[in-house]
């Protein structure tokens, strides 16, 4: 399905879609850049919902990454250590 | 619409930094596998890494979050494999990633995704596997 933007890149959803996911005036959705796709969603995500659980506390990815290596380790000798 | 999904083994820390970041490539490939663009395998030895990470940092709101996510499918949990299962992997990666790398021999994937350049960069330059070594946001553009 192609649609068209306007101005102020403004885009009117098709109404197959908005009766098909019971959109009305007011329904709140969200949008999201995958890739380089965008996905429009009604669904309540909770990929989205832990981002906004953990926006507040940062975690380095080195640090993450230096912990996880921790624990891998320590279930591989757990799992495969003795064998 | 997506005719061909992508079939990506995530590492733990991919679902990990997932959790944490609104921006980059590993939230957005998380998303991706929740809405189902794309067919995400783990298995129960990765959920279990997430797990004890989360609750070490003490987040259990975070924790009920993550176990939501694995009741509604957005991973396709294996099994961990067995020891007899682990031989082939010990050639390319260091002890505590065997596993993880024989779980990808088995399955019928396009690409193992993992932030661990660190233990996984020399695979991510030249695969000599049925599917690459990547990181997310050398993937997202195939979306």
């Amino acid at each position: 399905m192609n649609i068209q933007m306007r101005d102020r890149g403004q885009i009117t959803l098709p109404s197959t879609v908005r009766k098909s996911l019971n959109l009305r005036k007011g329904s709140k959705i969200s949008l999201s850049q995958v890739g380089n796709s965008f996905v429009l969603s009604k669904y309540k995500s909770l990929v989205k919902e832990a981002q906004n659980i953990t926006k507040n506390k940062p975690y380095p990815i080195d640090e993450m990454l230096a912990d996880l290596d921790v624990i891998r380790q320590e279930m591989y000798d757990e799992k495969y250590g003795h064998k | 619409m997506v005719t061909n999904k992508l079939k990506v083994v995530l590492d733990s820390s991919v679902i990990l930094a997932g959790l944490f970041n609104t921006e980059g490539g590993s939230g957005s490939l998380l998303y991706a596998a929740e809405l189902g663009l794309v067919k995400a395998y783990t298995s129960s030895d990765i959920i279990t890494e997430v797990s004890r990470n989360i609750l070490q940092k003490g987040n259990n709101q975070l924790h009920e979050v993550f176990q939501g996510l694995i009741k509604k499918n957005t991973f396709e949990l294996v099994p961990s494999p067995k020891p007899e299962d682990l031989k082939r992997a010990t050639q390319f990666v260091v002890k505590k990633d065997i596993a993880i790398l024989a779980i990808c021999f088995k399955l019928p994937i396009d690409c193992f995704v993992t932030l661990d350049q660190k233990d996984f960069g020399d695979l991510m330059k030249d695969s000599p596997f049925h599917f690459q070594v990547v990181t997310p946001e050398m993937i997202l553009k195939q979306i």
